[in-house]
């Protein structure tokens, strides 16, 4: 029945799967989100979350430290984003196409050095639950908290995740921060509105393009970090999964905020979430079709993007290669 | 360096080129300064086939020469290694080339074809390259297999997982019987489960997914009907993060055993591993990713199956034939984790549950749930049984629709042996009698022997005797019905009265002098209740379609002595039909084993006359001369060989004379009825119209030609006005009818 659901325990549930879901996406989506304001979107996200993955995974298989591997993820990420960056700034190719060049690229590169270097699936011992380092430091800290109603919930939910779902989130002020109270924002949302007149007021609208897709790059590297060392502790080919398309569509969903995106994000995963609840739990629904569930995420987004159209407002120079005097 | 190593590496140097590729394309858009969005798309396309396009330049053996290599391709939707899916029938394709030898048999694949229209292309390819053997790794290949094997029919396909050879003559079919292992893995589970809660994670609600994930759960309710077993599709192959997170529910959910399939499924391992929750693998084996927690897997192996077709292929047997994956024929492991403690009694009930799959005395649906038909032989051991022809098994006629009855046999239990012995007749072979065919077939291991003429039939009685052990199906005889059967003897035949009806009905409706002739083998029971039935069949027509007078029908059986020519024994059935021809009758049927009517009325039609044949048994025996065939009744043994190869199999059998009707519903599906009629090219329209409405009469038991009053030819009553005739009175119909020109006796 559908009132199973709403039991505390399954709630406690669906909120920790929800939060651990959105993950991968707040830090590609943000990071996009940057690139976008600054007039360049690059659809090449999913292949640099591939690539991010695999460096991530392979040096905290080699060193035995996911910080390591972590590094790795935002250096290669940076480098792919920078490439990105070169094509669409520096050379002005056409943004989607580029984006396309570099999404197979992280595909088809990250595959070869699957094949090449591990050879087979395996597991690796990643960032582990803060539950387990909060237990060894402080033994009777959680058993403690467990005992009070909402607190205990609460903790409950939050220990459960990785030191990676925290930092996602922590993401989504310190963007808000950058980019309306910094003047490095101000440049970014002037290059991405009217690179023209930023450019007359002496902002390099390259420096800034450059800057921001890079930054985009090192997210996305993260957001393949965070599957591989700390959601999963697998890499497998291709194992995003259309994963990065949903972070460039969550960006127009969130319409250009970091608070919008983190909505889009949570929203998302709590209705898939819920649909890997209600399947679970063996919840009757019309037509005993697993496929309505599923869809459920998808339908439910674009329900909101239709109600949400009006209001949203892109980048006047969004994907406008950026000449002076042209 | 193996041979293996070998292909790795140009592999390998292959992804570089593609690389190269779309840098090269990447930096082309650059020159062109922009250039319309569409033509991104194009870049996966163009890499792709040039990846599978290159393996087969590489290698220069030509397929043409038989002594080189054997040498297959494989198009497979994920990769290599996933330990799942495609990676079993790689492990497999290793396997085979390590019995072979790299010298007899090479290999090359391209993985990752998620793409179907890059799959396609591959698949063309590699067949264009001559290879011999073009495996497409993936249901969702069919369409484009489909289009491009007849292209190339010298080359040999196989598609899976599937049944559908999509009645393409290269084309093999192969699935995996997954729910056998499934229901294994249910057992332990749930013998392991202390919570009452498992959880499995499905990519998509289709295929050998769902029948894995459905035989898992019946396994396991098989050991605790109270359990609960929570399934999620999470309705992808690839999404490893929300299989993870499927995994994570479950657990949350309160599942202390986790199954799944399909590649994806590595999310779920790890969320198990992190967990020490049991785990359950199929496909491939998952023990290596977590060792600690994997209980048992299910392996594919195909190697079975692709030395079978593999031997097909060079013995000139291309396709037209699907095969499946069971635990009975080894081509389902069950592979246990030596690391992993399994009680010894749990060990002993999953044991238990395999063997009882294998031998078919246990079935995973358990029969009343909603396993197709087809799975029945899933269960089946495979069978070596013996076929006794009375003709030879491509007379186009009896004995072809035998034999071929047999062969679906063969098709529908894999590994299943058919010992044929044609031509078993004083004519042809005077020296060979029945007890001593059998004698060899027994020693060859028969289990099972039909004996396909009622010429058999009491030696078929005498040696069901002597080989207690061994079953016999006395075809078209009545042993059991008149209980001279020993228990291991039945019989089979097929209702072609009502067949013959619908013939006799065609013939009727075409001819144009009002005379119909029979050409007909000897007399016997059999054969004067086919003859009366067209004889019925034709009057009915005759007098309600037509609208004449029945009476003045002439309807003229001529026997021949026997089931085919014999010369010097036999009327010669050339001169019978010819002597048809040139006295005005214009229709002529075959009640015989072998094509002279049709043959004849076509080269008589082809020289203009107005003739028209129906001929006998074969369903494709209008081929021989369509402009003049009416068309067809056949028989179609495949059905009632197959339930009986199955019976005696699985240790079933029960003796029973079976006279088997027709499915109405498809009267023209050779795998669906024991008896059916298909049109020929030679009705008209107006004709054809009638024939349905009279076919849809019988169907629905409207139209029943044996409704009296009949009498025999000698004038006596035999079926009294308003009454319809019994079976009894039908089977052992003790003369022509009045009416009929023709000997009785």
């Amino acid at each position: 029945m559908i009132s199973e659901l709403f039991t505390t325990a399954v709630l406690i549930g669906i909120l920790t799967s929800g939060i651990r879901l959105a993950t991968p996406y707040l830090f590609a989506s943000i990071g996009e989100m940057f690139g976008q304001r600054s007039g360049i979107y690059n659809l090449g996200v999913e292949g640099i979350m591939l690539m991010g993955a695999f460096a991530a995974f392979y040096v905290t298989m080699t060193y035995g430290n996911p910080w390591l591997g972590l590094l790795a993820a935002i250096i290669v990420g940076s480098i792919m984003g920078l490439a990105m960056s070169f094509i669409s700034v520096t050379l002005q190719a056409e943004q989607g196409i580029s984006g396309i060049g570099i999404y197979l690229f992280g595909l088809g590169m990250s595959d070869l050095l699957f094949q090449k270097m591990l050879g087979t699936v395996e597991t690796v011992s990643g960032f582990r639950p803060v539950s387990d380092s909060l237990n060894r430091i402080f033994p009777d800290l959680l058993p403690g908290l467990a005992g009070i109603p909402v607190i205990g919930a609460i903790v409950s939910i939050l220990a459960q995740q990785n030191i990676m779902v925290f930092m996602a989130y922590l993401l989504v002020p310190i963007a808000w921060f950058i980019m309306y109270r910094t003047t490095l924002g101000l440049k970014i949302r002037a290059a991405g509105e009217n690179p023209a007149a930023a450019d007359a007021l002496g902002v390099s609208i390259s420096r800034t393009r450059y800057a921001t897709v890079t930054f985009g790059g090192a997210m996305a590297g993260v957001a393949g970090a965070s599957l591989s060392i700390a959601l999963l502790n697998v890499f497998q080919q291709n194992m995003t999964s259309g994963l990065g398309f949903i972070a460039v569509a969550l960006v127009y969903f969130g319409g250009w905020r970091p608070y919008g995106v983190l909505f889009g994000a949570i929203l998302f995963s709590m209705v898939n979430a819920i649909q890997l609840w209600i399947q679970a739990l063996n919840i009757p629904i019309p037509g005993d079709a697993s496929e309505l569930l599923i869809m459920m995420p998808y339908v439910l987004t674009i329900i909101v993007l239709i109600f949400s159209a009006g209001r949203m407002r892109k980048p006047s120079a969004l994907g406008v290669p950026y000449e002076r005097g042209g | 360096m193996s041979k293996q190593a070998d292909l790795m590496e140009k592999k390998i140097m292959k992804r570089f080129a593609l690389l190269a590729l779309l840098l090269a394309f990447a930096l082309a858009i650059v020159a062109c300064g922009g250039q319309p969005a569409d033509q991104g798309t194009t870049a996966p396309e163009e890499a792709a086939p040039t990846e599978a396009a290159e393996a087969p330049a590489e290698e220069e053996a030509p397929a043409e020469e038989p002594s080189g290599p054997f040498r297959v391709a494989v198009v497979m939707p994920s990769a290599i290694n996933d330990l799942a899916f495609s990676q079993s029938i790689y492990d497999s394709l290793v396997a085979i080339q390590n019995q072979m030898g790299a010298e007899n048999f090479e290999f090359a694949y391209s993985e990752n074809m998620f793409v179907v229209d890059d799959a396609a292309t591959a698949i063309r390819d590699y067949a264009s390259q001559g290879y011999n053997l073009v495996l497409a790794h993936g249901s969702q290949y069919g369409s484009s297999l489909q289009e491009i094997a007849p292209d190339f029919p010298e080359t040999s396909f196989a598609w899976g997982m599937t049944v559908d050879t999509f009645g393409i003559p290269n084309i093999y079919a192969y699935e995996a019987r997954s729910e056998e292992g499934g229901y294994v893995n249910g057992v332990i589970a749930a013998s392991l489960s202390k919570s009452g809660t498992l959880g499995v994670v499905g990519p998509i609600e289709t295929g050998d997914a769902k029948l894995y994930v459905d035989g898992f759960v019946a396994g396991a309710k098989s050991v605790n009907p109270d359990i609960k077993a929570n399934v999620n599709y999470i309705g992808s192959f690839s999404d490893v993060a929300l299989a993870a997170e499927a995994a994570n529910t479950q657990v949350g959910a309160g599942a202390d055993a986790l199954t799944g399939t399909a590649q994806m499924v590595v999310g779920a391992i790890g969320v198990a591993k992190d967990n020490g929750v049991p785990w359950f693998g199929t496909q491939s084996s998952q023990t290596s990713l977590a060792p600690s927690v994997v209980v048992a897997n299910q392996v594919y192996d195909w190697t079975g199956v692709l030395n079978t077709i593999i031997e097909n292929v060079k013995n000139g047997e291309l396709g037209g034939t699907s095969f499946a994956l069971t635990l009975a024929n080894g081509g389902l492991v069950m592979d246990y984790n030596p690391d992993y403690a399994l009680p010894a009694e749990v060990k002993a009930a999953a044991d238990e549950a395999a063997a009882a799959i294998a031998a078919g005395t246990l079935s995973v649906f358990g029969g009343e749930t909603a396993a197709p038909a087809e799975e029945a032989p899933a269960e089946v051991a495979p069978i070596t049984f013996g076929m006794i022809l009375v003709g030879p098994k491509n007379d186009h006629g009896w004995s072809q629709a035998n034999y071929e009855g047999g062969q679906f046999v063969v098709d529908n239990i894999p590994g299943s042996n058919m010992i044929v012995f044609e031509s078993l007749n004083p004519a042809d072979k005077p020296e060979a009698t029945v007890e001593g065919v059998v004698d060899d077939m027994v020693a060859e291991g028969a289990t099972l022997i039909f004996t396909t003429s009622d010429e058999f039939e009491e030696d078929t009685l005498s040696v069901a005797k002597k080989y207690p052990d061994v079953t016999f199906i006395a075809v078209s005889g009545d042993d059991v019905k008149t209980g001279e059967a020993t228990p291991n003897l039945g019989n089979l035949m097929g209702r072609m009265e009502d067949m013959k009806a619908i013939a006799g009905c065609a013939a009727a409706l075409a001819t144009e002098t009002g005379n119909i002739g029979y050409l007909g083998p000897l007399i016997n029971f059999e054969t004067r209740r086919l003859t009366a039935a067209a004889y019925l069949g034709a009057k009915y027509c005759y007098e309600n379609y037509r609208g004449e007078d029945p009476a003045d029908l002439g309807f003229a059986v001529n026997w021949i002595g026997f089931w085919f020519n014999i010369p010097g024994v036999t009327l010669d059935p050339t001169e019978v039909v010819t002597n048809f021809f040139d006295t005005g009758t214009d229709v002529v049927l075959s009640g015989i084993d072998t094509t002279e009517a049709i043959d004849i009325a076509g080269q008589r039609g082809a020289q203009g006359e107005p003739v028209r044949a129906i001929p006998y048994d074969f369903l494709a025996a209008c081929d021989i001369a369509p402009d003049v065939c009416l068309g067809v009744p056949f028989f179609s043994w495949g059905p009632s060989y197959l339930k009986t190869a199955e019976a005696v199999s699985t240790g079933t059998w029960q003796p029973s004379w079976d006279w088997l009707p027709a499915d109405w519903d498809n009267l023209t599906d050779p795998t669906l009825t024991n008896v059916g009629w298909v049109n020929g090219p030679a009705l008209t329209e107006e004709m054809a119209a009638q024939l349905d409405e009279f076919i849809a009469g019988m169907a629905s038991g409207e139209i029943n030609v044996w409704t009296g009053p009949i009498n025999l030819q000698d004038g006596t009553p035999y079926i009294a006005e308003g009454a319809t005739a019994t079976d009894d009175e039908i089977w052992y119909l003790p003369q022509l009818l009045e009416g009929m020109v023709g000997s009785s006796q």
